[in-house]
């Protein structure tokens, strides 16, 4: 009989779900972590106890079977933090230890699709943060980068900044989940934490940066083509909030 | 979000600062009808001790309020000019606010923005200020101090000055990751009337001497690694449409024989903002952008779908139909290569199909591999099936609905079309898939097409 499977969040817990999956008398119904599982006294369900052993199988067994390409795909869909992408990359993993790496040809099976929606709209977040992440030079010296992105893509927008502003120690802050990724330029290193602004006292030195910043912005706009419309599509309202040029 | 940001500002008192807002206020606002914003096609690595690095897709920073891409920090390095070209704000004759900045604030304007991930990087334009040699000393000044002093590895784009010495135009090369120079207008003729003081031989020399040293020095880079690379992502140009008589079919003639000849990355196209009353100026109500939409659309064409301007435009048909685009507008002349099986069609005739873009395409030739496609599942593969369904059948299906004549799939496309009422700069996801109707109210209302 089908169960749910709870895992702690992490993409290592994941993959020991998979592991679990395979050889656990109840396959999985869905795979949620804890904090978004919704506890019920009538439903049972199975605790993943995330295990490095079972993850490295696993890993190496994607990458031996279905190829690297499959892999970035399950782990971009991990980050969209979608309710069925756990049940979504157990299904694929089945189908890709059964295709190999022609599973990539399968654009109009369903499981397949969905890992290609969810790497489509990861994939797009992370390029359009690529753009709009905004650094604050702090009195420290430091620079920090605060936003709210949609996805949990912290970990795969910092190689971006970590190899451009390789001279800068900086911080790039997801405020929605608390976490943080610290660079530091003395030895080309970064780190995940948990971050809490309030702990910190954040002194920016940035009022004249923002002024030329916005004085560009307002200018280089051609009122006689002005439309917003468009605008809003590039760049959705829900990132305003933290662009300089919006304030 | 600022809030317990506290306000130091306390090294920049009053007076110098208020100056440089001031001058970025205005040339800014000079060197925004240049169009190209692309930062893309530069794979330059950052260096250990320097800032910055080339993204080959590019990268948008932000969109200004006329929706159009913020890539890079677009500047004149001034706008005070000794040339009096008719359809240009700049001009020597008009009566203007003039400025310009030195070279030291043009490379630390660009530091600091793009420290902050404002910018991608530099797009340095100018007006001549005394002589073309002069402008292009300066503006090599700036560009210098940025990557030799700062290791800046960011991108760059420069303008090369029409009239400036070939040692200057070289020197530029080995150090920016793209160099343009503007066609400005589609013709030596309209050159002649509107720009008198530059000719089609100033503007096409420096572009020749740009694309024979790609080509040497790309040549060379293959045997000798070390070689300083020489305008990495390549030369565009630019020209304006809509202010002087030229057919649609004459430009994309032009910009299909500057991709050939020269090797250009990009042409842009500008519609012709009425910014400057002349008497040899048309007088606009609003710019074409519908024109220059199609001008797009035509240009995907030829460098993506593998089209010629020749099919494109004919002799008997010189000008877009404001109302279709250019693929389908094909694809209506040339029924009788319709419907096409998408199970069995090639690449190139899949692309040729409205509806149906490069990576829809790709993806149809992969998942016909595996499997035999139906209507539903294009649908999952990104192709535009309400566009598409009049050109296709899939397992010998064919899903129009419509007589198969011209005039009907035409008048159902545009049924269609109506509900989808906003202009976008297209990208090449979806250039066949937008009717920019508003537009064609702009357009009617102007009397230009």
């Amino acid at each position: 009989m089908e169960t749910d499977y709870i895992f702690d969040g992490s993409f290592e817990g994941l993959l020991t779900a998979i592991y679990d999956g395979y050889y656990e008398k109840n396959p999985p119904r869905q795979i949620i972590p804890k904090w978004a599982y919704q506890f019920e006294l009538t439903k049972t369900f199975h605790e993943v106890v995330t295990n490095s052993d079972k993850f490295s199988k696993v890993s190496k067994a994607i990458l031996d079977k279905i190829g690297r390409e499959a892999f970035v795909k399950i782990y971009y869909a991990f980050l969209s933090e979608d309710t069925y992408a756990g049940i979504t990359i157990f299904n694929y993993v089945k189908l890709g230890f059964k295709l190999g790496t022609r599973i990539q040809l399968y654009l109009t099976e369903p499981t397949v699709a969905k890992i290609e929606e969810l790497n489509r709209k990861v994939g797009n977040e992370r390029h359009r943060f690529l753009g709009l992440l905004r650094f604050h030079k702090l009195n420290s010296g430091v620079y920090y980068a605060p936003y709210s992105p949609q996805y949990n893509i912290s970990q795969i927008i910092v190689p971006h900044f970590a190899k451009r502003l390789a001279t800068m120690n900086f911080i790039i802050h997801d405020t929605k989940r608390k976490i943080a990724t610290i660079y530091d330029s003395d030895t080309k290193e970064w780190y995940l934490s948990a971050f809490d602004a309030n702990q910190y006292s954040l002194i920016a030195e940035d009022k004249y940066q923002h002024e030329l910043w916005k004085a560009f912005f307002k200018n280089i706009a051609i009122k006689e083509r002005k439309n917003p419309n468009l605008q809003r599509q590039f760049m959705p309202k829900m990132y305003w909030g933290y662009l300089v040029e919006k304030q | 979000m600022f809030k317990d940001f506290t306000n130091v500002n306390q090294c920049f008192p009053g007076g110098i600062h208020m100056e440089l807002v001031k001058k970025l206020e205005i040339l800014s606002a000079a060197a925004k009808y240049d169009v190209s914003c692309s930062s893309s096609g530069s794979k330059r690595k950052n260096t250990p001790d320097g800032i910055g690095n080339g993204h080959v897709a590019g990268i948008c920073h932000s969109w200004a309020d006329d929706g159009r891409c913020i890539s890079l920090l677009k500047i004149l390095l001034t706008n005070n000019c000794a040339f009096d070209c008719a359809y240009c704000i700049n001009r020597s004759s008009n009566d203007v606010q003039r400025a310009a900045f030195t070279p030291d604030e043009v490379a630390n304007l660009t530091m600091d923005f793009y420290m902050r991930n404002y910018i991608e990087g530099l797009f340095l334009s100018s007006a001549v200020l005394q002589s073309p040699n002069h402008t292009m000393e300066l503006m090599i000044k700036a560009v210098k101090k940025l990557r030799m002093e700062y290791r800046f590895n960011g991108y760059i784009h420069m303008k090369a000055i029409p009239g400036a010495d070939r040692e200057l135009i070289n020197e530029a090369g080995l150090l920016v990751d793209r160099m343009s120079v503007n066609i400005e207008l589609p013709s030596s003729e309209s050159l002649r009337l509107l720009a008198p003081q530059k000719s089609k031989d100033s503007i096409i020399k420096p572009m020749g001497q740009i694309s024979n040293s790609i080509l040497a020095i790309g040549e060379e880079r293959k045997i000798f690694k070390g070689t300083q690379k020489f305008v990495p992502a390549g030369q565009t140009t630019q020209l304006i449409v809509g202010a002087t008589p030229e057919t649609d079919r004459t430009i994309l003639k032009l910009s299909e024989g500057l991709y050939n000849k020269f090797s250009l990355k990009r042409v842009y196209f500008s519609a012709y903002v009425p910014i400057v009353a002349h008497p040899l100026l048309p007088v606009l109500a609003a710019p074409p952008l519908l024109r220059e939409h199609r001008l797009y659309q035509a240009d995907w064409l030829l460098r993506f779908y593998g089209f010629t301007a020749n099919e494109i435009l004919t002799e008997e048909n010189p000008d877009f139909d404001p109302n279709l685009d250019p693929k389908c507008f094909w694809a209506l002349c040339n029924l009788d290569l319709f419907p096409i099986e998408v199970n069995k069609a090639d690449y190139f005739m899949l692309l040729r199909v409205p509806g149906i873009g490069v990576k829809s395409a790709r993806k149809i030739v992969s998942a016909r591999r595996v499997g035999i496609l139906r209507h539903e599942d294009l649908k999952k593969l990104g192709v535009v099936l309400k566009r598409a369904k009049y050109f296709i059948t899939c397992n010998g299906k064919y899903e129009g609905n419509y007589k198969f004549l011209p005039e009907n799939i035409k008048l159902s496309i545009l049924s269609d079309g109506k509900k989808n009422d906003r202009f976008e700069q297209l990208s090449i996801f979806d250039m066949t898939t937008k009717l920019p109707t508003i537009e064609d109210q702009l357009i009617s209302a102007s009397g230009q097409l």
